[in-house]
């Protein structure tokens, strides 16, 4: 399946955008906000130690685990951010 | 034509959601500016500049060479004279705006103060480094009833979102899963590009206008997120989370912390060490007798000691920031030795 992927931050760094798109088509049809999170995970060392802490945004509304993602979605993953 | 009486905000009051009762409201407001870095300088002069009329600016450091890249308010004379960024930023803005009153505090802001801190304020905008004192004022803001307009940044990224107790999210809804003390980049680590700053803390203080001159919140927090070298903008709506520890379950963990005595500065070689008992030091006393050891440079607010390893700076607060090393022991003992607490 197709949903648009954004990368924010330390993610953003480690990923750009092109090699997430290719893992998220790998994911069978309707997946969920933990699947794409583990998918994720597996591919940035910086979300994988994030885990449950990295934000999901679907469709611009935030998101947990058993939220579903279906084909076309778009999906930010935000990292908390503790500068100032 | 006609005149606005106050040509100072005329600017503003054209914009219509404001107006002149927007305006007036501003002027009657009271905002706590909590950290006063790349975030807080920035919000203090914007919301000076827009006529808010009160603003408490907490702070506990100097202004450092290292700051001017991005924290417009000060200049290499506040690093020459090593103020302190409170008095560095009351002192710009009452140049900048003699009509708002600015009352700058140096201190770190901890569970013993913070809820005096937040006496008499209708607003706090969040200026802080840490997720830790993020954490102690959300809680002390829901304590409190107190809006808080959350923003943070780091790298090129920067966010922010209005949170108001009892009517959206509070922080702990937006970040269920605590993060792990010291894990996360700072701005000392991960560096910081001015602009990031500027925007989160540009949204921010148009989250705050917005508020205080209209009184109108979303049900729901809107936390905008952005990206300025990449020139990436996202929101995200944020629900109230109905199991909420801090605000629905009022439990408030972090007021109850007892702060530890030190605080391993990341990314910047520094320890600070708080005293068991705050006390004010008396400075002349102490610089007369470090004088004979070191170089020793003292003002109204800090005293500054420096040897061939290491510097150390006591605050009037009775905190001390030792400069030149990562071991919390070592900390301690250089202070314990050279100003005697």
């Amino acid at each position: 399946m197709k949903v648009r992927i954004l990368f924010f931050a330390s993610l953003r760094d480690e990923l750009g955008d092109s090699r997430s798109v290719e893992a998220v088509e790998a994911l069978p049809g309707e997946t969920t906000v933990a699947a794409l999170r583990e998918a994720v995970a597996a591919l940035s060392p910086a979300a994988a130690r994030l885990g449950r802490r990295l934000l999901v945004a679907v469709n611009e509304r935030y998101a947990t685990d058993g939220d579903p993602v279906r084909p076309g979605d778009s999906v930010a993953f935000l990292p908390p951010l503790a500068g100032g | 034509m006609n005149r606005p009486p106050d040509d100072r905000y005329s600017r503003q009051v054209l914009f219509r959601p404001l107006g002149a009762e927007g305006q007036a409201r501003l002027r009657a407001a009271r905002v706590l500016v909590a950290g006063c870095g790349g975030l807080g300088a920035e919000s203090a002069s914007l919301l000076a500049r827009a006529g808010v009329g009160f603003l408490r600016i907490v702070d506990r450091d100097v202004v450092e060479l290292s700051n001017l890249q991005r924290q417009a308010l000060f200049d290499e004379a506040d690093v020459r004279e090593g103020l302190p960024k409170a008095v560095a930023a009351a002192r710009r803005l009452a140049r900048v705006n003699s009509d708002v009153a600015v009352e700058p505090i140096v201190a770190d802001i901890g569970p013993r103060n913070v809820r005096g801190l937040l006496d008499g304020v209708d607003l706090v905008v969040d200026g802080f480094d840490s997720f830790e004192a993020r954490f102690l004022m959300n809680d002390a803001c829901v304590e409190t009833r107190t809006p808080l307009v959350y923003g943070a940044c780091i790298a090129s990224t920067g966010l922010a979102a209005l949170l108001v107790p009892g009517v959206t999210p509070c922080l702990r809804c937006l970040l269920p899963e605590l993060p792990e003390p010291g894990s996360a980049a700072t701005c000392d680590t991960a560096g910081i590009l001015g602009p990031a700053a500027h925007l989160a803390a540009s949204m921010q203080v148009g989250r705050a206008l917005r508020y205080l001159s209209t009184g109108e919140s979303p049900p729901e927090a809107e936390l905008v997120y952005a990206d300025v070298w990449e020139a990436r903008f996202t929101r995200m709506a944020v629900p109230r989370d109905p199991a909420c520890p801090c605000c629905a379950g009022r439990q408030f963990d972090f007021l109850s912390v007892e702060t530890p005595q030190t605080a391993v500065l990341c990314g910047r070689d520094s320890v600070q060490v708080r005293p068991l008992v705050p006390s004010k030091p008396d400075f002349a006393t102490l610089a007369e007798r470090l004088r004979t050891l070191g170089e020793v440079v003292a003002n109204d607010w800090l005293l500054r000691f420096r040897t061939e390893d290491a510097e150390l700076t006591l605050f009037s607060d009775g905190r001390a920031v030792v400069k030149g090393t990562n071991d919390p022991a070592r900390a301690r003992s250089l202070v314990a030795r050279t100003f005697g607490v």
